[in-house]
């Protein structure tokens, strides 16, 4: 004759025990699957950092003196110095207090 | 004895308690007999350690204009021991690598078979690990490939199968502008190491602090992150804002370019200088360089002349006894000097001046540079008093600037002095001084007697931004009394005036001050060449309240007629086109009792 309590607490123990196990398996796996994901987070974060510096690197390049002078020199912004014989040389009368200044002192040369 | 069931049965049993008590044995000497040495075969099998970069410190102008940075960049090696086709990955990093192809192949192979060998001495105990070099075997350490390039080239190993070439991070330096501000900058050795200019001089603050990971791998090399690593993250090194202002330092690049070219000097110099603070807002030198391809068949091009070279100044040094006469109050601006007519007998030697000239005020001896006037300051103030005041203006000793190699210069005691010295010294000869001292001193002049030390360095900046070391001005000493530096200033003013030495050197529309130097190089058995001069112009402006000081000097300069070989003439000029830029672009407001340059532009109506 089966004895019923004895099988269940057989039953209850052996399903413990299963679920303990596939528990395991699982959080293990889950365990390995996020350490993955970190990794290649990290592995793009690393990319986006080094990928970040080249282009800063290039606005720094593109914005420096050098080459800027360049494309001033090619005349990207059509800009061209004034010539010698445009430039002519007077006298500023002594100002007035209030009065506006000679034209060539006009704005910040930055 | 009978084979019975029984006796075979204990028999066996016997066996095999003896075999598992061998076992056990065997398993207790490993395990805790010679558990570190298979814990460490095992970690050194499974963990790998990895060096994580930290970048250099950015190096700025004091408008944060970036001068110097890494660029990440990946550097290839070669791992001996896993090499499978030494033809195939020749001919897929030959070029890449900037490699002979079959230079390339030949190197893998040797490699391969290196890694074979040791494997078999490792086998056979004669040797306890793979010998260095042979897994991680660096390929042309002067080329480094771009982060995009070697993600393709990975790509077509894959494709290919095949093995044995990978690729660790590294860096190199990059310089925006090529070879603007090349000496103040300086540049990197192979490793790393900052060589001349900031890059040397601030190395520590610049380099940073390396970071590491400890991790465990699978056979594969693939991190397995779920058994933890240990990491600590690279530090990077702190940024440099310089005091130069880029904008400065281009026009002054631009004008002496121009120099260089149409006067072919052995060297030229420019130098600005903010006189109330000793700022250095900009600094050339010629020849130059361009740190970002260097190549070693030119490093006397590498020299800052600004601060190494000595050089006999001429009569700019003439602020020096001229300022101590007006400090000791033996002269006044218009105390009258006779100057001889140009020939001054001294110590048995005819001293002459460039044309012949009678009597001077002493404003007039520094406008029209007067040797004989020079000379007779000099030995009024006497031998010790002149080289007294020569200390004092801070020649014979480093300025102390942020930067490697620079000359103390020559300056000798008297008791070291020829008869003849109080009357060279006066006008800039038997002494050794550099550019740098040489602004320094006119700064002194411009910042009412008070002499600054000179600053390249703004400040240091961490990470996060926050001023780790900052460069506030250094007032050294008081050289001359207020007055007395005003009223050589006021002298100076004569040297741009009509009957001056450099009216070359005025500015349109602005009052300055300077002086000119014209020294004859010194040749074989310490004598004087005829044709080789060092021509050179400090100047200030505005000369009521200077904001820069600038020094042009060129280093024996080509010249069609001799007449043209004066300071005045060349350098004057070259002063004169870069002080008037300078003053636009700090927007210095132009006097308006002297003419205005103002362009001719269509009026707008309104």
């Amino acid at each position: 004759m089966i004895e019923v309590g004895s099988v269940t607490r057989w039953l209850v123990a052996v399903f413990f025990l299963g679920v303990m196990g596939l528990s395991y398996v699982y959080l293990k796996n889950h365990l390995h699957t996020t350490g993955g994901q970190i990794k290649s987070l990290e592995s793009e974060l690393t990319e986006l950092t080094a990928e970040n510096d080249l282009l800063r690197t290039k606005i720094s390049t593109l914005s420096s003196q050098k080459v800027l002078q360049r494309r001033l020199d090619e005349n990207f912004i059509k800009m061209i110095p004034i010539a010698e014989d445009r430039i002519v040389r007077i006298y500023a009368p002594e100002p007035r207090t209030g009065e506006i200044r000679a034209v060539s002192n006009e704005g910040p040369a930055k | 004895m009978k084979w019975n069931p029984k006796v075979r049965a204990t028999i066996a049993c016997f066996g095999l308690v003896f075999i598992f008590t061998i076992f056990s044995f065997r398993l207790v000497f490993l395990q805790v007999a010679k558990h570190d040495q298979y814990t460490a075969l095992a970690a050194r099998k499974h963990f790998s350690s990895e060096i994580l970069y930290a970048p250099r410190g950015v190096i700025e102008d004091i408008n944060q204009e970036v001068l110097a940075e890494d660029v990440p960049v990946r550097k290839a090696f070669a791992d001996g021991s896993i090499i499978n086709d030494p033809a195939g990955l020749a001919e897929v990093f030959a070029k890449p690598l900037e490699m002979d192809r079959g230079q390339l192949a030949g190197e893998l192979a040797e490699l391969q078979s290196l890694a074979t060998q040791a494997r078999l001495a490792r086998l056979a105990g004669r040797i306890s690990k793979t010998p260095p070099g042979v897994c991680d075997h660096i390929l042309n350490k002067d080329v480094s490939v771009s982060e995009e390039v070697a993600a393709s080239l990975l790509d077509e190993m894959r494709k290919r199968s095949l093995r044995g070439i990978f690729f660790k991070p590294d860096s190199v330096r990059n310089y925006p502008n090529g070879s603007m501000l090349c000496h103040v900058l300086g540049y990197l050795n192979h490793d790393h190491a900052g060589v001349g200019g900031i890059e040397e001089s601030l190395d520590a603050k610049l380099h940073g602090r390396n970071g590491f990971r400890y991790f465990e791998h699978d056979r594969t090399g693939k991190e397995l992150v779920a058994y933890g690593s240990q990491e600590q993250a690279p530090r990077r090194g702190c940024d440099v804002r310089l005091t130069v202002d880029m904008g400065l330092q281009n026009i002054v690049e631009k004008e002496l370019d121009a120099a260089y070219r149409q006067y072919k000097p052995v060297t030229a110099v420019g130098i600005i200088m903010r006189p109330k603070t000793g700022e250095i807002l900009a600094m050339v030198n010629r020849p130059d360089f361009d740190p970002n391809e260097l190549s070693d068949d030119k490093l006397q091009d590498r020299r800052n002349v600004a601060i190494e070279s000595l050089v006999e100044p001429g009569s700019v040094f003439k602020i020096v006894p001229v300022g101590a006469a007006f400090n000791e109050k033996l002269f006044s601006p218009l105390s009258v000097i006779d100057c001889e007519w140009g020939h001054f007998k001294y110590g048995g030697r005819i001293l002459h001046d460039h044309k012949p000239m009678g009597e001077l005020t002493v404003q007039d001896v520094l406008a029209k540079s007067s040797n004989i006037g020079a000379a007779k300051i000099g030995i009024t103030l006497g031998d010790q008093r002149l080289y007294e005041y020569i200390r004092k203006f801070g020649f014979g000793e480093r300025t102390d600037v942020s930067l490697p190699g620079e000359s103390a210069g020559e300056v000798s005691p008297p008791y070291r002095w020829s008869k003849l010295s109080i009357t060279r010294l006066p006008m800039g000869q038997e002494v050794g001084v550099t550019p740098l001292q040489l602004i320094t001193a006119m700064s002194a002049i411009a910042n009412g007697g008070r002499l600054m030390m000179p600053q390249i360095v703004h400040e240091i900046v961490d990470e996060q931004g926050g001023v780790v070391t900052s460069f506030p001005p250094v007032e050294i000493r008081q050289v001359i009394s207020e007055t007395a530096a005003k009223e050589v200033r006021v002298a100076l003013e004569g040297v741009e005036r009509k009957g001056g030495t450099a009216v070359a050197a005025a500015v349109p529309g602005i009052i300055g001050a300077g002086k000119t130097g014209t020294a004859q190089r010194k040749g074989p058995n310490n004598g004087y060449l005829h044709d080789k001069y060092v021509l050179s112009f400090v100047g200030m402006l505005p000369a009521d309240d200077p904001e820069f000081v600038c020094l042009v000097m060129l280093d024996s300069p080509t010249v069609k007629t001799q007449e043209e070989n004066y300071g005045g003439q060349v350098a004057g000029p070259i002063f004169e086109r870069i002080a008037e830029k300078a003053a636009c672009h700090l927007n210095i407001v132009p006097h308006f009792d002297t003419p205005l340059r103002i362009a001719l532009t269509q009026a707008k109506t309104r």
